[in-house]
């Protein structure tokens, strides 16, 4: 056997309390961009509401990923995956309106 | 139950079982990315060509269902967490609790969406022949609105029988709380999340300025 079994392994993700810590403050945190896009929602800022509620958006995703889905503290090849979801994601969209801004009139 | 049991051939031992396994999940979660990123681009595209009844259509969903069920589903992701993370400190109380709030507030999506559609189809908010709006776009957007929606609704399904799953087996002792399904499933439940984190302000907070 390469490894100690998996008895002995010690517990990746502590104990009780910083389990708590961590996740609900994540948590909280979620919840306030909830409620801060949702007010910013009915701000008129004209061009601006949409960026401005992608990066709200951005932001929330990100965390679920970074603490919920335990992508920091996992294996950097996890990283590398979601990292090429991303890429193959910004290559369709960039295409897509590439187009658009390329179209005569 | 013994840590012996959750280990499954042709691995030597857990900690690469879970290794591989959660590998494996996430590299499925980003074919499921780039699969509703293409609807997503569809309604990117559409929205840029009929701005104006895209924004009229998006006033008409109902933002407090939207905005509630946002929550539920955060919070079930914050369950979700805490049962995989408690499973892993063999923290079973902890762990058991989680899964069975998780399976709770997603059911609670799955209510508060049936009585949004139905909402919704009294509104004659359904594209067809007797469909509310008249702006051009604006059947578009709602085309849009109930095929992500749905197929998002199919997910949380999946997730909440998979969990539920977990729940059973884990409780009656069957599944040990170091299996890397039970980390696998909270992977797989923390995407469904994402893709509504990224749903909500498209379809409900669009337009309300």
């Amino acid at each position: 056997m390469s490894r100690a079994p998996a008895a002995t392994r010690a517990p990746a993700a502590g104990r009780a309390p910083s389990i708590w810590r961590r996740n609900l403050a994540t948590w909280v945190t979620l919840v306030l961009l909830v409620l801060l896009t949702l007010a910013l929602a009915y701000l008129p800022l004209g061009r601006l509401n949409l960026p401005v509620a992608l990066v709200i958006a951005a932001a929330k995703a990100a965390l679920v990923a970074v603490v919920f889905m335990e992508l920091r503290t996992g294996r950097p090849l996890f990283r590398l995956v979601a990292g090429a979801a991303l890429f193959w994601i910004a290559i369709m969209f960039v295409l897509a309106f590439a187009d658009i801004a390329m179209r005569a009139g | 139950m013994s840590e012996a049991a959750a280990l499954r051939e042709p691995w030597r031992s857990l900690p690469r079982q879970r290794e591989a396994a959660t590998l494996g999940i996430w590299v499925f979660l980003a074919s499921e990315a780039l699969f509703f990123s293409g609807a997503i681009l569809g309604y990117a595209f559409s929205r840029y060509l009929h701005a104006h009844g895209f924004l009229a259509a998006a006033r008409e969903t109902n933002v407090w269902f939207g905005t509630v069920n946002t929550i539920v589903l955060l919070t079930s992701s914050f369950a979700m967490a805490m049962a995989a993370q408690a499973g892993d400190a063999r923290l079973r109380r902890l762990s058991l609790v989680s899964l069975a709030a998780a399976v709770m507030l997603g059911l609670s999506f799955l209510i508060l969406k049936g009585f949004e559609y139905r909402e919704d189809i009294e509104k004659h908010l359904a594209p067809g022949a007797k469909f509310a709006l008249e702006l051009q776009g604006a059947a578009l957007f709602f085309s849009f609105y109930w095929v992500l929606t749905g197929v998002h609704a199919v997910h949380l399904t999946v997730g909440v029988v998979l969990i539920a799953r977990l729940l059973l087996e884990a409780s009656r002792r069957e599944l040990p709380l170091s299996s890397p399904e039970i980390q696998v499933t909270a992977l797989y439940w923390h995407l469904v999340d994402i893709i509504w984190i990224i749903l909500y302000p498209l379809l409900y907070l669009a337009g309300r300025a």
